[in-house]
């Protein structure tokens, strides 16, 4: 899984829109109770940002991160050998004119940096940002390739 | 994307046991005269797998994200009178969702002119 949608504080006194449904006042009592457990530990965001995913494909690594409302040119994906590294950000602010009766989006900077488990091909890498969601592609370098090995009949 | 707006106050029934389903996403709500907007974070989400609906007061938020790491969530929000059903619509950008919700003529603040007596 790549991120949970829950876990986000909602205080929305005062809100022109209410959130309705038989579970509003279930969301309520359990909004109340996340909001006190934040006071005493760090919010996901504020411990980490957005979370990372690695898969070993067999023939690549695959990283993924749920990034919404980040644009491409605000991303920076580098690799030196098997250090990936994505730095970003994204500002979340009122639209000029507007009154914000909730906020629960965050501006998010990242700054991460992750060791590969196996060396990769930075010639054939690839970064796709599609929908909000990045995915980089690492092949891995021929020797890292995974191999079949022939089980011989004694 | 779809956008359905039902003026008649007509509610479903029975949606509980679906809606342990859903998740909540993050959302923002923004106001001035004009509108109303909402913003909704939905990483992964393409715009063929969104649908807004307003049914009466009710709006309702629904995404699916299909592939590798499947979602579901919903939002549920009761919106004020002043909301105009034939003035709402959605767009969908890097995963993130934006509803405007256009107010009725009749609440919008108007500018008088003042004309002169002399």
């Amino acid at each position: 899984m790549l991120t949970l949608w829950n876990d986000w504080p909602s205080p929305w006194l005062g809100d022109p829109l209410r959130e309705a449904g038989p579970f509003r006042d279930l969301r309520r009592q359990m909004d109340r109770m996340l909001e006190e457990l934040d006071r005493h530990a760090p919010s996901a965001a504020e411990r980490g940002g957005p979370r990372f995913t690695l898969e070993d494909k067999g023939e690549a690594l695959e990283v993924r991160a749920e990034l919404p409302g980040f644009r491409r040119e605000e991303l920076e994906v580098q690799l030196e050998r098997s250090t990936l590294s994505v730095r970003g950000r994204r500002e979340v602010s009122a639209p000029e004119g507007y009154v914000t009766h909730r906020r629960e989006r965050r501006s998010i900077e990242i700054a991460r940096a992750f060791t590969l488990p196996c060396r990769v091909d930075p010639e054939k890498a690839s970064a796709k940002l599609e929908n909000g969601v990045l995915t980089l592609t690492l092949p891995k370098l021929a020797a890292e390739q995974p191999r079949r090995i022939e089980v011989q009949v004694g | 994307m779809q956008i359905q707006t039902n003026g008649n106050g007509h509610k479903q029934s029975g949606r509980s046991a679906r809606e342990l389903d859903f998740a909540p996403a993050p959302v923002d709500v923004y106001e001035n005269e004009q509108e109303i907007l909402v913003v909704v974070d939905l990483p992964g989400v393409a715009a063929g797998g969104v649908d807004v609906s307003l049914d009466g007061s009710e709006l309702t938020i629904e995404g699916r994200r299909e592939g590798r790491s499947p979602a579901r969530l919903r939002r549920t929000f009761t919106v004020p009178r002043s909301v105009d059903p034939d003035r709402v619509g959605a767009t969908m950008d890097a995963g993130v969702l934006t509803v405007r919700l256009g107010k009725r003529d009749e609440v919008k603040p108007r500018r008088i002119a003042v004309e002169s007596v002399d």
